[in-house]
């Protein structure tokens, strides 16, 4: 195999494996614009695998993906209730969540599926492909078969760009989170910006959960999603909230990923685990440097640096 | 005929009482003070005209009808502008994205939202750069820039609290000209204030409250300065007289400063054992800066920072040490909000043998050192074991002065102390500092507030962009000087 | 009286959500067609109903409860660390590797406090990139940790398959048995209970000594106010790299437990999770480490109890436990913050009455 050609099977299977990441991902931007975060993404992507894999039996590829998508904005609420009506702790209850959710998905696997009795696949993503456009090298081929879930997560990148940037909605997302008091007096309510982010990112975390069995496989297993979801969290960071950067991120992890895949079907010259745990250390390495410059710039910009402001000056004066 | 008004209108949170029976009318065309001390209920009055609060009991009119705000969106809709203390913009946006958070339409529409603004801008004569972000105006920009949304939006009645709080007397003379322009185009305004000056500067009429209640309500052409004290504090302590002090060695020297964050100004300042020095300055010149670097909690840019000939600049620990005290800012960063308030109060005894052996804690004795803490500076409620967040705001100022001047510290910086307190209790903090100085403590006073500051300081410096603007004994203090310096014209002395 | 009415409510509040909690998985119990009552005593039975079982959840107890005495340690000074996972891993493969590289030469109680050693120091080392990053550059250690234990796992499976493969084993990878001198002997009950679970007794011991300390209130202070804790002579750095150290090496010495006293070899699934459950089990026992014990002996029943369910009704699948596992921390968060916000609120209506009394009795000082 020549270089372009391993270099486009490459980049076939990173863009094969980045829808979940980026859908995820997306979700999780509204939330940490609210100054939310959602460590609870794995089991709802999980619980959107099942999902998707359950409703795909039932009525078609279609109806599976809104299932996961149902069952995903479902969990959102639940987020979103519990950390801005019940005001509990948003680690806490990400965790809490992530535990129901990796539990249920496996319940309802094994439940749905009492052991010995063969495991069905279910229909998947409807084949695409496109002309022309595999003529371009290296990316071409990929591009051509990336499949209708790829192209329908770029479709959600731009509109979630453009609904961050260019609308109301968008603007209002971002104040919640950077100053709840100014929020208030500005006639914003708060709480129900809070629950309708927490519902998106739960809806998209549900959507990426169903692509993963959708995609190809057409069968759930435990644990399927494979830290996609912890992923996405990194990622998000990494594009400091942004759909572009997050798809750039999503990009790079599974350009490592794919290279992790091809080597346990071919000898690359370096022990498998080490390609396995690459796309993990790729992501630390760039948090880490990222992080960095965030901090550099933070401690540039707030010469006077605070710590974080208590519930204590809400009270002042207003008796 | 009124534009708004509050007829009998009361207030309950939980058990306790904040309003009670208020009645409040606003005319159009006037500018009406509202006055009080802290605490009696201005604050929670303004938030039921916005909005914010619904009332008890009572009713709220809106040109003589009867009306209901559900939330602040209601009032915004009903021409209630709203210009808060702690300013409604968010500083990582433009004015204009400020302004779009509040538009009925679903998209953004930036260049719309542009020409509303400019406009209303233009009209009123207020003069903001629409499209630089909010945290790079300075504080009495944002101030217009907030008018220009509410009137934006509609307004034709403002709320405005406690606006110059931060500002310089130059600066709030210009808005003071600003809002009764407004006036005279019909607007109605409301002026939460507590300084009496600015009553008369532009205010036609005044309510004063008192623990809830209208005490006095009246044309401020009918009332002597004396009618509005009684009836905001009924009679006030008078002061105590100074105790003459020689002043002793130097005790805290910043030596050739550049303030972390302010380039340019280097600082020389000595403040010696017993003596005051208070810090001037418009909001955004370094207040926070300085006093951080003469505590030793930050890093001066260039320089050294000495207590009694240690340095101790960016070294908290060894500030700490060489007894220095540090009331900042934001009180609330010097308290341990969600612990008990024996961990807080021990904070600065923890090397006192009675509160720790062998490696351990002794919470009864701290505990025992908290409520005699507590009891001293009147800190309400009594109860040692509240976590700190749950206390007021006044009481956790008296805690913290309380505890960081207990025990004549060798310097103590104090970042508005008497902030936030009612009238009481800020002359007992201001008489505690006297009492801290006469013990010999050096203290270095930031204060927003120029009479405090007359009224304490033996010495006294302006800050203007980070460096020292002005400096004079307070003997020479004058007022007119004082403004100069801190609009940071040239001082012709 | 107000305090103790606040109490009231707030328990009534817990004891709410946790019904809710219990509901909730009824409904799960009952949607397979199983009846609530064969579960309930299914689930008794596998957690405590008989010796065999009774140890079995105290040894699934035992690692969670220490890992989760370090967990909340960080904790305390606000460091969120789900790590424990490849520290526990890492930690086991260090014991292990000294283990099998001294072999036979070391004597029984010198072999088990290199082994422990060993663990303490392999869980520690790779906690240390984590403080360090966070830190130097502030990542996020939520993030880190995540990350750095799919690597830790990757590595497992690494030395598994080359270095540490038991070269007589043919099927799935694990290590050579540990030699005799390395083996933490059972304690004599029925079922399976290493001397392990001891030491653990012994270390929730001392941390209810440190809970008392002067160092204990500094990363309290930290983790509130970290310029006041450097005030005091706590800074940033070695509150959190300090606190991190300790909950790895908590993992670590969890890591080499499993290996020394239950499986006595190295195998894949050694950490089994622990990551959330670790700091689920701290946050259930509220950071005080008799709580944690409690409530990692809960939080394992639950676990070894959803084996006896699914034994019991023959449809529930044992997955019924992490459900369970999940719906109880949910619960105990609402709940917290239920008591916390209560808490807030009592106190703020006393001040308020507070200050209205004070200033009627100054009034009536003035008027007199």
């Amino acid at each position: 195999m020549s270089t372009l050609d391993f270099l486009a099977v490459l980049v076939a299977g990173a863009i094969g494996l980045c829808a979940p990441i980026i859908v995820a991902g997306l979700g999780e931007i509204f939330l940490e614009r609210t100054g939310g975060f959602n460590v609870g993404i794995e089991g709802i992507m999980l619980m959107g695998a099942v999902g998707g894999v359950l409703g795909s039996h039932v009525a078609g590829v279609w109806f599976g993906v809104l299932l996961g998508i149902l069952i995903g904005a479902v969990f959102g609420l639940l987020l979103g209730v519990a950390t801005a009506v019940g005001h509990a702790d948003v680690i806490i209850v990400g965790i809490a969540i992530g535990l129901i959710g990796t539990g249920l998905s496996i319940f309802l696997y094994q439940a749905l599926n009492p052991a010995g009795s063969t495991n069905a696949r279910v229909e998947t993503q409807p084949a695409l492909h496109l002309p022309l456009i595999d003529q371009v090298p290296v990316i071409g081929p990929g591009l051509a078969d990336a499949g209708i879930f790829f192209y329908l997560s770029l479709a959600l990148v731009v509109l979630s760009w453009w609904v961050l940037r260019g609308t109301r909605f968008g603007l209002r997302l971002r104040v919640v989170g950077d100053d709840e008091q100014v929020a208030m007096t500005r006639g914003i309510a708060v709480r129900r910006y809070r629950i309708v982010a927490a519902v998106i990112a739960g809806a998209f975390a549900g959507l990426g959960g169903a692509f993963v069995p959708l995609s190809s496989i057409g069968t759930f297993s435990p644990g399927i999603t494979g830290g996609s979801g912890f992923i996405a969290l990194a990622v998000v960071i990494i594009a400091r909230r942004t759909p572009f950067g997050l798809l750039a991120g999503a990009v790079l992890f599974s350009f490592f990923n794919s290279l992790a895949l091809l080597g346990q079907t071919q000898n690359l010259g370096l022990p498998v685990e080490l390609l396995q745990a690459l796309p993990y250390i790729v992501t630390l390495v760039v948090l880490c440097v990222v992080s960095r410059h965030l901090w550099a710039r933070a401690r540039r910009g707030h010469t006077h640096p605070r710590a974080p402001a208590t519930g204590t000056t809400e009270i002042e004066g207003s008796l | 005929m009124p534009t708004i008004s509050l007829l009998g209108v009361s207030k309950f949170f939980g058990g306790a009482q904040a309003l009670d029976g208020v009645d409040l009318v606003l005319e159009p065309g006037t500018v009406h003070a509202l006055v009080g001390e802290n605490g009696a209920g201005k604050s929670t009055a303004l938030k039921v005209l916005a909005g914010l609060e619904q009332p008890s009991s009572g009713r709220l009119t809106l040109d003589g009808v009867a009306v209901a705000f559900s939330g602040r969106r209601a009032s915004i809709d009903h021409g209630v502008g709203l210009v808060p203390q702690q300013l409604s913009l968010n500083p990582e946006m433009t004015l204009v994205e400020n302004f779009v958070l509040t538009r009925p339409a679903l998209l953004a529409h930036r260049r719309e939202a542009q020409r509303i603004l400019e406009r209303v801008a233009a009209d009123a004569g207020l003069a903001v750069p629409l499209r630089t972000p909010v945290r790079q105006l300075a504080l009495a920009q944002r101030q217009l820039g907030e008018l220009a949304i509410a009137l934006a939006q509609g307004a034709r009645i403002l709320l405005l609290d406690e606006p110059t709080s931060a500002l310089g007397p130059y600066e709030s003379d210009a808005l003071f000209e600003k809002i009764a322009q407004l006036a005279a185009d019909g607007v109605a305004a409301l002026l939460i204030t507590h300084r009496i000056a600015e009553v008369r500067s532009v205010a036609r009429d005044v309510t004063v409250l008192s623990h809830g209640r209208v005490t006095l309500s009246a044309r401020v052409a009918d009332v002597t300065d004396d009618d509005l004290v009684t009836a905001m504090v009924g009679q006030i302590p008078a002061p105590e007289a100074a105790v003459p002090f020689v002043h002793g060695a130097d005790v805290l020297v910043l030596d050739d400063v550049v303030l972390p964050g302010f380039g340019g100004g280097r600082i020389d300042l000595t403040v010696r054992s017993g003596e005051i020095v208070g810090v001037l300055g418009v909001a955004g010149n370094g207040q926070g800066a300085l006093a951080d670097t003469a505590a030793g909690v930050t890093a001066p840019g260039h320089g050294r920072v000495l207590v009694n000939g240690v340095e101790v600049a960016g070294r908290p620990q060894r500030a700490d040490r060489a007894g220095v005290a540090y009331v900042p800012e934001v009180r609330a960063d010097f308290l341990l909000p969600d612990l008990p308030l024996t961990h807080s109060a021990v904070l600065r005894r923890l090397r006192d043998a009675r509160f720790t052996r062998a490696g351990l804690m002794r919470w009864k004795a701290v505990r025992v050192f908290t409520d005699e803490l507590l009891e001293r500076h009147d800190v309400r409620p009594r109860n040692a074991s509240l976590a700190a967040s749950s206390l007021s705001g006044g009481n956790q100022q008296k805690f913290l002065v309380g505890r960081e001047l207990d025990g004549a510290p060798a310097v103590a910086v104090l970042h508005g102390p008497t902030q936030g307190l009612d009238l009481y209790a800020a002359s007992a903090i201001r008489s505690e500092i006297r009492s801290a100085a006469a013990q010999g403590t050096a203290v270095l006073l930031v204060s927003a507030d120029i009479d405090e500051v007359r009224d304490l300081a033996d010495r006294v410096v302006v800050l203007s962009k980070g460096g020292l603007a002005d400096e004079f004994e307070v003997g020479d203090f004058d007022v007119q000087r004082v403004g100069r310096a801190m609009a940071g014209l040239a001082t012709g002395a | 009286m107000r305090r103790s009415s606040v109490r009231v409510r707030t328990l009534s509040t817990a004891a709410v959500y946790v019904v809710l909690g219990f509901v909730v998985v009824a409904a799960l119990v009952v949607s397979t067609g199983a009846g609530l009552g064969d579960a309930l005593s299914g689930w008794f039975v596998g957690a405590f109903g008989n010796g065999y079982n009774l140890v079995q959840t105290l040894s699934n107890a035992t690692p969670l409860a220490l890992v989760a005495v370090g967990v909340a340690i960080a904790l305390r000074a606000n460091v969120i660390t789900v790590g424990a996972e490849g520290q526990m891993i890492v930690g086991a493969i260090f014991a292990t590797g000294v283990s099998l590289w001294l072999g036979d030469s070391v004597a029984l109680p010198i072999g088990l406090l290199l082994g422990a050693l060993a663990g303490i120091v392999g869980g520690a080392l790779w906690a240390l990139p984590a403080a360090l990053a966070k830190v130097r550059w502030n990542v996020n250690e939520i993030l880190f940790t995540l990350l750095a234990n799919y690597i830790a796992t990757y590595q497992l499976v690494f030395l598994l398959r080359t270095v540490l493969r038991d070269p007589t084993s043919a099927g799935s990878p694990q290590s050579a048995e540990l030699p005799g001198a390395f083996v933490l002997f059972q304690l004599p009950l029925p079922g399976r209970l290493h001397f392990g679970a001891v030491i653990v007794v012994v270390i929730v011991a001392a941390a209810v000594w440190w809970n008392a300390s002067r160092s204990a209130f500094l990363v309290d202070v930290y983790g509130q106010r970290p310029i006041l804790a450097a005030r005091l002579g706590l800074t940033p750095a070695r509150a959190v790299i300090g606190t991190m150290l300790v909950s790895g090496a908590a993992a670590g010495l969890a890591g080499w437990m499993q290996v020394a006293g239950v499986t006595q070899r190295l195998e894949p699934d050694v950490s089994g999770g622990i990551g959330f459950a670790g700091l689920a089990v701290a946050v259930l026992g509220r950071g005080n480490p008799v709580g944690i014990v409690i409530a990692a002996i809960v939080y394992a029943s639950l676990g070894t109890g959803a084996s006896g369910v699914q034994i019991a009704t023959g449809t529930v699948p044992t997955s019924i436990g992490t459900v369970s596992q999940g719906v109880l921390l949910l619960a105990a968060a609402l709940a917290l913050s239920a008591d916390k916000l209560a808490a807030r609120s009592a106190a703020r209506s006393a001040a308020r009455s507070g200050v209205r009394s004070g200033a009627e009795q100054r009034a009536k000082e003035v008027s007199a």
